[in-house]
Formats: structure tokens, sequence, C-alpha cells
């Protein structure tokens, strides 16, 4: 088959599973979507409009069932206004809040343009304008793994393609989209600026830490992928320390007009950070690091993957689908240690440093989701997908190394992993049919 | 020709277009310096925050409004206050919205700046709000004796839409702040009768006595001879030292804004008989069934890691009025433990926790008050209760008893 076919074959699928979320998924039924939603009206409607649609909105999630398979117990009949859910008090639209970024500002012009205002049709709007995002993260995924990645890059955009909450979480309203855009953007230059000299990847890099700061507070995240990468790019034992001074003095000013510029949204990223350090050095001394718990990590695992209608309902069945999925994780970190083991580093190709940065980026974005989520039990797996690039890169390179320690003639495991996910993606698009169109599933288990 | 002229023009405008972007930059990246230290300081001392917050304004007055925004009142009045302490006030005046008409108000001050804010402030009683609605930092400004002048001008002004019991209460703090300038002023022109003293006369309460008076009430109490206490694990229990209540203890104020009922408080060090105490003072309070209930205290600023078993927490207390509402509380999942006003006399509370199941990781004590008057605080003690076997006969109760005699209540 040739490339050209392949791609659109990639495209139509990514379309096609992209439009399948939109639609099929019920109003917000995704993480966080009512206080996105409501956040990104604020730009769009005024005062009267609003409360008018606050109540529209709360009607809306009563025909959906919405308190149903959230599972919220009796009593949910009497609710007035969308801030009396007692677990969504902190977000009312009123307040001004961390959650509150240039991420809302951008959907909310982008409904104020349309004018619309019904507040299903406003809704499903910016699910589509989500679904653009979704595209263009897909194709720069794909565009970058065929360029870089040339002899695998089938195994790569499928992997991406096929993880399932990944799509879900892409399709909704939430800021997650726009970070994993920021995100793939920052690593496809990042990728760029490893192997060119090319300054102007350098400014493009510190324009997409400071615009994802913007986006999201895990945007913060990526000032420090900036610096590990500057060291990698400018090692200073090598001399070139006047470089990494120079790539520094630009960062400090392109930031410092950014904090010049949007101080609100800095103050407020400044006050949170500096807030949750403190609890987090507190915690960490008093517990003796007690608070690393298995839970964790199977949370963030299995809803990397699949958990559906707001992190109420996994896949189930005969077979134990999510430890399938751990066992090629396990397999890929193995071949991702066995292969940055082979050699020395200071005699290691360009691209086995892009694996050793990856790796280093995913272990920081790991490591910072369970300091921000570790002690909540719902800690999850989308606040990975900024650094999907990253994941998907290091999961080719690991299964790539066992097959290439077995001397496998082909890649039998990575075309396995493949047809893992898209039988699980299959699954999983029943398993959401299931439990909100046909209540297999109840009764749900409930937040 | 042509290409070594861009050349030779290259070499000297590239260097030079870096020194020019440093340069324009300087302004920014000192603006970003002290946004972060702003930011950093924030939640545990707004004080230091402020300081910052002004420093930023300085370089860039718009900048008011996205403190405002994020932290109306608090930020706001700190960021005035450093503005009035720094005398460079009129840097600010035009990012700041005009609150009222204050074109006819004449002051001897130099700077109407605070005068602007709280005449609006005070203004707001006008449209049916409560005037008295003042946050600590508003307090502090109106008992500043450098600014007698104005606040007495703006007195004559709007006094009579205060309540007796704010005037009052707000005399006391005057006293407290040692500004017995204002405080007489309030008192003549308010017509006050002073029937209870300001501050009790009591005999300070050392730590050692205080300490004695509690191992004589453990064992009558529990009916057991040995109840060893290990270390207080807080921090400046004993309040002598602004500086180490300000480094351990902060003020929360839970009042004036949503989801809070109207109502001002403020906190501090005060002494009795020359011995350091903790004072939190309430001026006025308008609970309505909307809003949660307003409340004022001092909170320990870290939370201290507990072990299984039995805490013993207890500190000195005495009140003024006998409205204060005096309350601590611990941590989640304990409650708020409401304990009686003390009417001018030393009382000693103690509590035992029990937390035999383990449940409990932590606590962060905070003491505070619901209602107006005084609360004055000395001796606080959270230790680990040592002892196998030991028994509570009523786990959620506390133990008032009087910290100079024999008998308990």
């Amino acid at each position: 088959m040739n490339n050209k076919l392949l791609i659109i074959g990639l495209l139509t699928l990514a379309v096609a599973v992209g439009l399948v979320n939109v639609f099929l998924i019920p109003p917000f039924m995704n993480p966080d979507e009512i206080q996105h939603f409501m956040f990104s009206a604020n730009h769009a409607y005024n005062e009267k409009e609003l409360t008018e649609l606050d109540s529209k909105v709360l009607q809306l999630l009563k025909d959906y069932k919405w308190f149903h398979f959230i599972g919220v117990g009796p009593g949910w009949e009497r609710i007035e206004k969308i801030k009396d859910i007692y677990f969504l008090h902190y977000f009312t639209r009123e307040r001004r809040s961390i959650s509150k970024t240039y991420f809302h500002f951008i959907y909310g012009k982008i409904l104020k343009f349309t004018g619309i205002k019904n507040p299903l049709t406003a809704f499903y709007s910016l699910r589509m304008v989500s679904f653009l995002f979704y595209l263009g993260i897909f194709l720069l995924s794909l565009f970058f793994y065929k360029k870089y990645f040339p002899d695998k890059w089938i195994y790569l955009t499928a992997g991406q393609l096929l993880i399932v909450q990944l799509a879900t979480i892409l399709n909704s309203v939430n800021y997650d989209v726009l970070l994993t855009l920021l995100g793939v953007l920052f690593f496809i230059v990042s990728y760029r600026f490893m192997v060119s000299d090319d300054k102007a990847n350098l400014v493009f890099l510190i324009l997409l830490s400071l615009l994802a700061a913007l986006i999201k507070t895990a945007g913060l995240l990526f000032f420090s992928y900036f610096f590990i990468l500057l060291f990698f790019k400018y090692r200073i034992n090598q001399g070139r320390w006047k470089k990494f001074l120079l790539a520094l003095i630009a960062f400090v000013i392109v930031f410092s007009w950014f904090n010049f510029w949007f101080p609100e949204r800095f103050f407020t990223l400044y006050t949170t950070v500096f807030a949750k350090l403190r609890i987090f050095t507190d915690s960490f001394v008093n517990t003796n690091g007690s608070i690393v718990n298995l839970h964790f990590f199977n949370s963030v695992l299995d809803s990397f993957y699949f958990h559906t209608g707001w992190m109420g309902f996994k896949l189930t069945g005969p077979l134990p689908w999510y430890l399938v999925l751990k066992i090629f994780l396990l397999l890929a970190v193995f071949g991702v240690i066995m292969s940055l083991c082979a050699k020395k580093l200071k005699t290691a190709a360009k691209e086995k440093k892009w694996y050793l940065y990856v790796l280093l980026v995913f272990i920081m974005q790991l490591f910072t989701t369970w300091f921000y989520y570790g002690r909540e039990s719902m800690a999850q797996g989308r606040y990975l997908y900024p650094v999907i690039i990253p994941i998907i890169t290091l999961i080719y390179c690991g299964l790539n190394q066992i097959e290439k320690f077995f001397h496998f003639k082909r890649s039998y495991l990575l075309v396995s992993y493949i047809i893992f996910q898209a039988v699980f993606l299959i699954l999983a698009l029943v398993r959401v049919i299931s439990v909100f169109y046909l209540e297999i599933a109840s009764p749900h288990p409930g937040l | 020709m042509m290409n070594f002229e861009f050349k030779t023009a290259r070499k000297y405008l590239e260097p030079l277009a870096l020194v020019v972007l440093v340069l324009v930059s300087i302004k920014p990246a000192i603006f970003t310096w002290h946004l972060i230290r702003a930011g950093n300081d924030y939640r545990p001392c707004k004080q230091q925050a402020a300081a910052h917050m002004y420093k930023c304004l300085l370089l860039k007055p718009s900048v008011y409004r996205a403190f405002k925004k994020y932290h109306p009142g608090t930020a706001d009045n700190l960021v005035i206050k450093s503005a009035i302490y720094n005398k460079n006030i009129d840097r600010l005046k035009d990012s700041r919205p005009e609150p009222a008409d204050i074109s006819r108000i004449k002051s001897t001050f130099k700077d109407n700046f605070y005068l602007r804010h709280l005449f609006h402030r005070f203004l707001q009683g006008v449209r049916g709000q409560n005037p008295e609605n003042l946050d600590d930092v508003s307090l502090e400004l109106l008992a500043d004796p450098t600014m007698n002048t104005l606040t007495i001008s703006i007195f004559k002004k709007i006094a009579p839409s205060f309540s007796r019991d704010f005037v009052e209460n707000l005399g006391d703090f005057c006293r407290w702040k040692g500004n017995h300038r204002l405080a007489d002023y309030l008192t003549v022109a308010h017509d006050i009768e002073k029937k209870i003293p300001a501050k009790p006369a009591l005999p300070s309460l050392n730590r050692q006595k205080s300490t004695d008076r509690l191992k004589e009430i453990l064992p009558i109490k529990y009916k057991r001879a040995n109840i060893l206490l290990e270390k207080n694990l807080l921090k400046s229990p004993g309040f002598n030292d602004g500086k180490e209540i300000e480094r351990h203890w902060y003020f929360s104020d839970m009042a004036g804004f949503n989801p809070f009922a109207d109502a001002s408080f403020t906190m501090g060090p005060d002494s009795i008989e020359k011995n350091g105490v903790l004072r939190v003072m309430g001026f006025f309070v308008d609970n309505k069934q909307s809003k949660s209930n307003a409340r004022g205290g001092a909170w320990c600023k870290k939370r201290i890691p507990i072990k299984t078993g039995h805490y013993l927490f207890s500190f000195d207390y005495t009140t003024k009025t006998g409205k204060e509402g005096p309350s601590f509380y611990l941590g989640e999942g304990i409650g708020e433990k409401r304990i009686p006003a003390a009417d001018g006399k030393w009382k000693k509370a103690i509590f035992i926790l029990d937390n035999a199941h383990g449940k409990l990781k932590f606590v962060k004590p905070l003491i505070r008050i619901w209602g107006t008057g005084s609360l004055w605080v000395d001796n606080v003690f959270l230790a680990r209760v040592n002892g196998t076997g030991f028994s509570l006969p009523n786990p959620n109760s506390v133990l008032i008893a009087d910290c100079d005699e024999e008998k308990s209540e």
C-alpha cells in the first residue's frame, strides 16, 4: 500500500473517531465539561443570558440523565443552580479561579463570534472546535512521525490514534485539547531544535512554553522541558556555555514580557503553584513518602487508555484488558532501558539523546501529576496527554528494542500492540453505547 | 560593495539590537521578579506580598486590576496600605477606577487616595450595605496615629451610620494600637460610657505556671496519676515575640466576602501585664441566613503531623464582653469546638484528641471568635499523651477549667 493511501486511510479513521466522540458521548459527560463550558460562556454572553444559560444547562443535565451517570444520589431534582451541585461549587462561573484561563477566553470569543444562543448547539459547536484542534494534533503528529521516524511512522501514528481516552478528551470542551496541541508542537520543535541549529526554533519553543502557561497551570512544566532541552543541546562540558547563556537570556526576556503583558494569569499561577509546593514539601517530609501508592499508577494508566463518563466506567469483560496494556507498557519500559544502556551516553547518537530527553520529560510529567493529584482518588491519565509525543515515541522505542533483542524478523510486537489497541477501541465504543444508551451498565459506580 | 556594507552593518547592528532588547526588557524583568515574589509570599504572608505587589504597581499601574480581580478585598487593601506608607500614590491614580465623588471633602493629609478608598467603603453604608464591613488592613489604617487628622475628619462626616458596638470596639482597638487620641475622640464623640475596661485587669500567666496548672487538672479529671505529656509541637506557643507570631500564625478572616456574612475581625500580638498574648477582635457581625456565619481568628501556619494515639490540645484564654463566641478547630474530621466566654477571667480549655484509629494525619489549630469583643489567648499547647491504656470519658468534650483555682467546670 502506498503512503498516500495510508495517510488518507488514517485521516479518515481520525475523522471518524473524532466525530464519534463528539456526538456519541452525551453532553457534559466528559470530565469538567460543565465548568469549562460555563467559563467560556462568560466571554460570550451578557449577565442576563448567563443567568438563563445556567438554568438551561441544568435542565440539559437533567434531560440527559447526567446526575444518574455521575452517580449523584437522591435530591438532585431539587438542585436549582449549577453551583449547588456539591462537587462543582468551586467552579461557579462568578468565581475567579486558577481554572479560568485563556482557553476559556478563546472558546468564549469563538462562541460569541458564531452568535449561537441555544446552549446545546453552543456546546456541540465548542466540541466541534475541539474536533478541529484534534485533527490538527493528529496531522502534526502524523507529519512529525513520517518525517523523523520514516521506517515505523505508521505504528506511531496508529498507536496515538487508537488511544480511546485521548480522542474522547481532545474532542470535549476542555483545555486539555489546546495544551496537547501546544505540547505536540513543542516536542516537534524540540526535535528540530535538537537536530538543527536554527535559532528560530529556540524562540518558537519559548513562545510555546509561555502560551502553554496561559492555557493551563500544567503548562508551566513546559519551562522545565525547555531547560532540559537546553542542557541536552548545549552541554556545558562541550564548551558551548555561551550559547546556553544566550538562550537563557532570550528566555528571560520573553518570559518577562509575557509576565508584563499577562500579569493576571501569571500572578494567579504563582500563588497557586507556590502554595501547592509548600503543601507538597510538608506532606513529603512528614509522611516519609508513604503517599506514593499503586492506586495512583493504576488509576492514571487505566484512564490513559479508557475511563469514560467522569471516570465512572471502564472496560469490563472476559479479558483483563488493562493488564494486557500494562504488560505492553512494561515491555516498552524494559526496551527503553535496554536501548539507553546499550552504549555510553557520550557516544550516543542524536536519536538516543532524544529518547533520553523524552524519558526525562515523561518522568517529570508523571511525577508532577503525582505531586498534584497523587493523594486524590481521581488521578487521571489525561494529565499526560501534553507529552503524548514523548510517550508514543518511548513506547515505540521500547517495543522496537525488545524486537531487536529477540531478533524478530518482523514487527510482531508493535503489530500486536496496535491490533490490541484497535480491538480495545471498538470494545470501548461498545461500552460507551451500552452505558449511555442501553443502560446495560447500571447501576453506575458514582463519584 | 552592497554585500560588504550589509555584512558590516549586520556585524554592528546585531549586538546593538541585542543590547537594546536587553535594556528595554529590564523593566519587565524587574516586574516579573516582584510578581513571582508576590505570588510566593501571598499565601504565607500577605504583608510581604504587598510590598512586592506595590513594586509591581509602580512599574505597571494597570496590574492593580489583576490583583483586585483575583484577590478582592485583601490584595486591594494591602496594596493601598503599601502605597500609602510609601507615599507614592500619584502613579496609582490613573489605574484606579474613581470610587466616589469626594471633591467636596477637605483634608489636611497630602494624599487623598486613602480618603477616597475609605470614603468609598463608608459610602457603601448609604447604599444599604454595612459601612463597618472592613477588613483588618482598613482597621489598621483607621487606627494609625499618623492619620488621625484624616480619620477624624472622615468620622465627623459619616460616623452616625456606625453602630455603637463597632465604635466601642474600634476605640478598644485604637488603645491596643497605642492611638489613645483617636480612642478618646471616639469615646467622647459617641458618648460611650465605659462600663467594661478596655482590657481585663488580670495577672499574666507564664508558661511554667500554665503547664503546672495543666498537670494539676489532668489527673483529677481523667483519674490517672501518671499522664505523661511529650514536648509541645506548636511554635511560638506563648506569643511573646511579634515576629514569631507572624512566622507561625496567620489571620483567618472568614468575613465580609462571599460566602461569609458581613463582619470585621482582626488579630495580632498584645500584652497583659507585660506578658505577650495573642488577641483576636471582632468589631461587628451581621450574620444572615443566606450566608455562612462570619468568624475570624488565628490559624497555625503549618500542618502538624500526628501519629496514632492521643493528643492533648490546650490553651489559656480570656474574653472581654461575653459576646465573643470563642471556639477552636483542629482539622477535618474533628469538628469545631465551641467554648464558653471567660468574662474577664483566665480559663483553660483542654481537649484530648482521640487518634487511636490513626485516621488523622495532621492537625492545624485554629482559635477564633464568632462574635464581637476581644479574645486573648496564651500558652497554646499540643502534645502527644504518653502511656498505655489511656481512656477518655467523652472524647468529644472540651474541658474548661479556671486557671487559678482547683475546681473545674
